[in-house]
């Protein structure tokens, strides 16, 4: 008897949870839910350290509400993709990367990592990927109409895009970027621009007009320029913007260039950095002890590993995905300086560019040593860990190397990581 | 050699005629590989879409760096062991003994593992030749102008490191040659939708010979072969067993000679170091640039699954099962190959009718080969017990068919 009410229970309990799961989807598919989320931000209700924080999460609701529209042609992009051309069109984009970061950042990532893993998704594989996959066999996401990605840096991720397209049976425009920076390279990235360009004008029923292409470029130009006024700002001893607060603002590359709001938040971030470094020099305070540079990116699950270092006195003051790589845009060219922006990754193709865009970031940021986190299921990345360490060594600039997940934090051992950065900065001092 | 076989060495039997020709040419195939093996006029690719034709056309022999089958303790320290154990073996092959009678290395960007398996080659082992090629991703036509270009700079730069004129007549030639090596490839894997002489493991170890030796000595062992299956044929010596769809990432014949100890019937297989490497072809138009035919023949032929139409082709998948008349799937993951990964889970999802078993595993089988025939053994028994019931008890049960199959279809097995 008992153990039948027990029984009972556990199914009432499992019930309730698919209820509950079923009318949180439901709900999260609301436009009006981000419409509220707006409000709720602009009338200051929530606290944010920055107000280019509060902008950026104001942009980022717009966003996701318009991917939800019932009528938005949607497009869901890779994380490098080139977005210029959905601001140019006026198709909303939605990045199943980036989805999978702010699902982890919440702390739901868990869910949504078991739901694919019973689907056959093993978990060698990159866990944005699979937490992405989670959120599409929970029904969580936005329906797309086609999808767009791009061939360099991860593989994955046109793996990922040809599975979903396969799946949801749309059509998958890919941009592949060879790895060299030639001419004739560049031809061949702009000829396939046009081509996703015709394509797109065909699933969206509009035409791309020059000037709004030129604009989207003429943004993405100026994005890039007040990004190297932040990062510029960052190299002050007294910068108290770290690489735990620039992560949010990744957000911004990964989505936002080409948009008019990006350079808006950018120079806002900008000012207050100003005024912070002023106020820390007014108030006399004391550099960190140590200045550290974030290699690839760092858990977006909650954990203490940036906020150990900074009670140790160390921090992390830089990150490779905030490095501005590419070249000045031209917006008279704007499909050349798309190409362009696309070829010059340094993470793409030989390892010696990445090699020396570490170099340059070094060197820049004055830091005293290198955090490398590999994250599990990152070929890209793992795959450079050697490279990097001898290339390092030869320069003399010492290196921590942290394997871990950035999505799945299953195997975190936090007292372990811990032990490593404490040996780490011991051997800094 | 078949189980029936080592038993029958071990008591002193006398092997059947058929296998004793066929451990004739596995032998053959065996002195070949390691006379080329032991030649220095060799250029070692990895990718097989990589244009071998024209490696040949600079008078050297194009050589598939293949994995070695014992442990990667040399590459394991300049490769990251998230990278999958094949690129580890062809790089701690390349640091052994095979690497010092290559010539260099040509290796395209086909996933980030072959990458950074360029750079440790390129850093770690002092070759006089490397070279690390772009490949495109489809067969668009901006895709195959910008391929021809880049296989033209490629003919350009190894015939100045050779030494000698860049020769389109020579380059030419080679494009016969393995045109004619291919198109008879393809026709020992043409029929094969009824019963079969050849077990598709011998079809494997031919295409690994042909990735190994000069094209020219591989045709004769070719011609060989051929008349050898077409005897088998005609005298209806065909092969037992269930019928099996062999598919997934590079994997070493080790592995694949499991499938046939344990009386699996290979008729299909999906894996670049098989069908799929040998199985196209291309028909070039009058006055056609030989680089733009050759853009054309290898990014047009069926797609690994890193390409970007390699997804769609499965819808074809079914289909094609029903033809062959297959009994059951074996997707053999490698260890850490996104591509397959990837492709694998919706494959799994589609194939709904045939029982599937996945095996994940490294590319040696270091370790691994017990577990391995013990799977591949029960999957065989288990299909070879439905095919019976579905013989004997489809007069008794009408109803019991493959939706009974249901509790079989899948079998996941991870090593």
């Amino acid at each position: 008897m008992a153990h039948g009410l027990l029984k009972l229970g556990t199914d009432l309990n499992q019930i309730g949870k698919k209820i509950a799961r079923g009318v949180s989807r439901h709900i999260l598919h609301w436009p009006l839910l981000y419409s509220l989320g707006q409000e709720t931000v602009r009338r200051g209700l929530l606290k944010f350290p920055y107000e280019s924080k509060r902008m950026l999460v104001d942009y980022g609701m717009g966003q996701i509400k318009e991917a939800y529209r019932r009528n938005a042609v949607l497009v869901w992009s890779s994380a490098f993709s080139p977005t210029e051309l959905y601001y140019a069109l006026g198709i909303t984009h939605f990045s199943p990367e980036v989805a999978s970061a702010m699902v982890a950042s919440f702390g739901f990532q868990e869910m949504f990592l078991k739901e694919a893993e019973s689907r056959w998704w093993g978990r060698d594989n990159c866990a944005f990927h699979r937490c992405a996959m989670g959120g599409v066999f929970l029904d969580y996401f936005p329906r797309p109409r086609a999808f767009c990605a791009s061939t360099h840096l991860c593989d994955g991720a046109v793996l990922l895009f040809n599975n979903l397209a396969a799946r949801y049976r749309r059509p998958f425009f890919l941009l592949d970027t060879p790895l060299k920076q030639d001419h004739g390279a560049l031809n061949y990235v702009v000829q396939q621009l046009k081509s996703i360009i015709a394509s797109l004008e065909e699933l969206s029923g509009k035409k791309m007009q020059a000037e709004k292409l030129e604009e989207a470029v003429a943004c993405a130009e100026a994005a890039r320029r007040e990004l190297e006024e932040v990062n510029r700002l960052r190299r002050h001893p007294l910068s108290p913007f770290n690489t735990r607060d620039a992560i949010a603002y990744l957000y911004l590359y990964f989505n936002g260039v080409g948009s008019p709001v990006t350079p808006h938040i950018y120079n806002t971030l900008a000012w207050e950095l100003k005024e912070k470094i002023n106020g820390a020099e007014a108030a006399a305070l004391k550099p960190p002890r140590f200045r550290l540079l974030w290699l690839h990116m760092p858990p977006i699950y909650r954990n203490n590993m940036l906020a150990y270092l900074e009670g140790k006195g160390a921090r992390a003051v830089f990150e490779e995905f905030s490095h501005v790589y590419w070249e000045p845009m031209d917006p008279g060219r704007p499909l050349h300086s798309i190409a362009r922006r696309m070829l010059s990754h340094f993470g793409h193709g030989p390892v010696e560019r990445r090699l020396h865009a570490i170099k340059t970031m070094v060197e820049r940021y004055k830091v005293d040593g290198v955090i490398h986190f590999s994250h599990w299921g990152c070929r890209q990345n793992c795959g450079s860990v050697k490279a990097i360490r001898d290339f390092l060594r030869r320069e003399g600039i010492p290196l921590l190397l942290l394997d871990g997940d950035c999505i799945d934090n299953r195997n975190y051992a936090p007292g372990q990581v811990q032990t490593r950065i404490d040996g780490f900065l011991e051997m800094l001092a | 050699m078949k189980w029936q076989n080592i038993q029958a060495a071990a008591t002193g039997e006398q092997l059947p005629q058929s296998d004793r020709q066929l451990e004739f040419f596995r032998q053959m195939l065996e002195r070949e590989e390691e006379r080329t093996r032991l030649e220095q006029e060799k250029m070692a690719w990895l990718c097989s879409y990589t244009p071998v034709e024209i490696i040949a056309a600079c008078n050297l022999v194009p050589y598939r760096l293949l994995a070695a089958d014992k442990e990667t303790l040399r590459a394991d320290i300049y490769l990251h062991p998230t990278l999958c154990s094949y690129v580890r073996g062809a790089l701690e092959n390349a640091l052994s003994v095979d690497g010092t009678t290559l010539q260099g290395a040509v290796l395209l960007n086909s996933c980030n593992a072959a990458s950074h398996l360029y750079h440790s080659l390129s850093t770690f082992y002092s070759q006089k030749f490397h070279y690390f090629m772009d490949l495109p991703h489809d067969a668009s036509p901006a895709a195959l102008d910008f391929w021809a270009g880049e296989l033209r700079q490629f003919h350009r730069a190894l015939a100045r490191y050779r030494g000698i004129a860049l020769r389109v007549d020579t380059l030419q030639e080679q494009i016969v040659l393995y045109h004619e090596n291919r198109k008879r490839m393809a026709e020992l894997y043409g029929e094969r939708k009824g019963e079969v002489a050849v077990n598709g493991n011998d079809l494997i170890r031919l295409v690994q010979a042909s990735m190994l030796l000069p094209a020219s000595r591989f045709r004769e062992i070719l011609g060989l072969f051929a008349n050898h299956a077409q005897k088998q044929q005609e005298k209806g010596h065909f092969c037992r067993g269930p019928r099996l769809f062999l598919l997934g990432s590079v994997l070493s014949k080790v592995t694949i000679d499991i499938i046939e100890e344990q009386g699996g019937v290979l008729i299909l297989d999906d894996l670049c170091m098989g069908r799929r490497a040998v199985t196209f072809d291309a028909i070039p138009a009058a006055g056609e640039d030989p680089y733009y035919y050759l853009a054309r023949l290898y990014l047009g032929r069926y797609p690994c699954p890193r390409m970007k139409g390699s997804f769609a082709a499965l819808d074809e998948l079914e289909q094609l099962l029903r033809d062959y008349r297959i009994d059951g799937v074996i997707l053999y993951y490698l260890k850490f190959c996104d591509a397959w990964y990837y492709l694998g889970q919706i494959l799994k999802e589609r194939i709904r009718h045939i029982p599937v078993l996945i095996l994940e595993g490294e590319y040696t089988g270091m370790g691994g080969g017990g577990q391995l025939r013990t799977r591949i053994a029960a999957f065989l028994e288990m299909l070879s017990q439905k095919n019976s019931m579905s013989a004997g008890e489809a007069c008794l049960a009408p109803t019991v068919g493959n939706r009974d199959v249901g509790i079989f279809r899948t079998l996941d097995f991870r090593l």
